[in-house]
């Protein structure tokens, strides 16, 4: 948990069946709160305004492949954690794609939901691991300066 | 796409396999494209070993070995070095066991039989970011505990200075004279703006006999904590003296004297004494390269002017080299004025190392002449931007008006 708020976890498929199975999931085995998402469009928009943690999502879509999605996604929320659900056809252009568009995993159809579980798992520490990191150094970065400045008052003082 | 960066220093990965061949492949795999360094072996023991002499950032490993199973190696490697993500390869039997022990052990991830090569590199290439990440989270928390002690301890260090500052500072007002100086025939004004909390500049007043003063202006060499302790002595050499009845160039002699021997190797004064005999109508001069002082009336029949007189500064010279300086007497009537003051008047308004010319105080005080003395002073010190702006260096003003 961070801050006592669930971690929020988004999933993108055109196939409900897909997304639905997902959810249920999820839900049955762990907190996540779940968003699930049919068009990649929509998920886009929603996205602006919610910051998810890990975003799974489809790579073949009629409107937008997952590919395209995260580099839209990778503007708007650069540090969700980004999973692509690919079938074995496709896996190349994941491979390729795995640094354009930063994507932490990818998942090969069909995939054990074990598996799944784990690496969203994963996924959800390496953001946290990021986050904590991040905070660290702007507080370091402030104590810095503090010392700085009761070092500068100091020398001041027997000018 | 990450905004952290990761340590530099190439990985160092253990692939444990009971098969040499899974391990050579994976090597192969691995050695070709990436640098990490790498440690195949196929027992346990070994492996269990080599965790011990070297620092593992990720390790793959089977789970069916004969000599032990996955995950019990994994256990034990627990033991020996917490916090190495780690991969199991599964066969679709054993993937149940994994799947319970995940917690246990603290697996990484697993990977069923037969792995992608690809999918392979890219789960050891997250475990060991993973691994780096927790790494320097880590160190940033060392760190920050420390920075923070740091920063408290100083902190402690700064109040505690500052309260002996400020009982420094108290001492040090305590030398000047208290309260208003009055007296029957002269009034004195006096202003004092130090630069920092403490300063070398000291005034005082000294009554010899009932009209007969003894006054000094002076500035001790120097800044802060040390020219503040030679105030001290100074006010010490100047009571004696004016006590014992010195006056003029004797006072002077006498101050030097002793300055010399108390003042420390590298302080030296700058000062300018009076002598003012009411009885006689007279002011003497006993010039220690201090600024001159400017002598004028409220009205406008004597002009305004300098009283040029130089001397030798005082604790810098042994009392054989003194020289008595030049010393005047002259006339000091009702309605006449003596303005004394310290350098850091002639410093406010130029840069610093520039010293203004000593006119421009003379001729401020021709437009000043007729005001009553707070006002003058407060004016005077106006005038040379005294109030809006930083002081390079302490200023002391004193007046003396003869009713």
């Amino acid at each position: 948990m961070s801050d006592n708020q669930p971690y929020v976890v988004a999933v993108i498929d055109d196939e409900p069946m897909v997304t639905q199975s997902i959810k249920n999931f999820l839900a049955l085995e762990t907190d996540y709160e779940v968003l699930v998402f049919n068009s990649p469009r929509e998920a886009i928009d929603s996205l602006r305004d919610k910051q998810a943690d890990v975003v799974i999502s489809d790579y073949l879509m009629p409107d937008l492949n997952g590919i395209e999605l995260f580099l839209q996604l990778k503007e708007i929320q650069p540090h969700a954690t980004r999973i692509l659900l690919t079938g074995y056809a496709d896996k190349e252009n994941a491979i390729k794609a795995i640094n354009d568009v930063g994507l932490y995993q990818y998942i090969e159809k069909p995939w054990e939901n074990e598996d799944l579980k784990l690496v969203i798992r994963n996924g959800i520490e390496k953001r946290m691991l990021m986050k904590r990191l991040a905070e660290k150094v702007a507080e370091l970065d402030k104590a810095s300066a503090d010392l700085k400045g009761v070092y500068a008052d100091l020398l001041k003082a027997f000018k | 796409m990450d905004n952290v960066n990761v340590a530099t220093a190439p990985a160092s990965v253990m692939i444990l396999d009971d098969e040499e061949m899974v391990t050579r492949s994976i090597v192969n795999l691995l050695d070709m494209e990436t640098d990490y360094r790498l440690f195949p072996i196929q027992s346990p023991r070994g492996a269990l070993d080599v965790a011990r002499r070297e620092h593992l950032d990720c390790v793959v490993t089977d789970f069916m070995m004969p000599e032990m199973d996955g995950l019990a190696f994994l256990r034990e490697l627990k033991q020996v070095s917490p916090g190495i993500p780690s991969i199991l390869l599964t066969g679709y039997a054993d993937k149940q066991s994994a799947i319970q022990a995940i917690n246990d052990v603290g697996l990484y991830q697993y990977l069923e039989k037969p792995w992608d090569n690809d999918h392979l590199k890219m789960v050891i290439r997250n475990a060991v970011k993973h691994r780096s990440l927790e790494q320097m989270l880590s160190e940033r928390l060392h760190e920050l505990d420390r920075a923070m002690r740091d920063r408290d301890s100083f902190r402690e260090t700064a109040e505690r200075l500052e309260a002996e500052l400020e009982l420094a500072e108290e001492v040090q007002r305590s030398i000047f004279p208290r309260g208003p100086l009055d007296d029957p025939q002269f009034q004195f004004f006096h202003r004092y703006y130090p630069t920092g909390r403490l300063g070398g500049d000291f005034f005082d007043v000294a009554m010899l006999k009932p009209g007969f003063f003894n006054a000094i202006v002076a500035d001790v060499a120097g800044h802060g904590v040390a020219a503040a302790l030679g105030t001290m002595l100074v006010k010490v050499v100047f009571t004696d003296a004016s006590q014992r009845g010195a006056c003029c160039d004797g006072m002077l002699a006498e101050m030097n004297a002793r300055l010399s021997k108390l003042l420390y190797d590298q302080q030296y004064v700058t000062a300018f004494a009076l002598s003012i005999n009411g009885a006689k109508q007279q002011i003497t001069a006993a010039p220690a390269g201090g600024p001159h002082p400017i002598l004028f009336a409220r009205n406008g029949d004597r002009p305004v002017e300098e009283w040029a007189l130089n001397g030798l500064p005082l604790g810098a010279f042994q009392p054989f080299v003194f020289r008595h300086p030049d010393i005047q007497t002259r006339p000091f009537r009702p309605g006449e004025r003596i303005l004394l003051y310290t350098d850091g008047l002639l410093d406010t308004e130029v840069d610093i190392g520039e010293s203004a010319d000593p006119k421009e105080i003379v001729r401020t005080i021709e437009e000043l002449r007729h005001l009553d003395g707070d006002e003058l002073l407060d004016r005077l010190a106006e005038s040379r931007g005294i109030g809006t702006r930083t002081l390079p260096d302490d200023v002391n003003l004193l007046l003396i008006e003869y009713r």
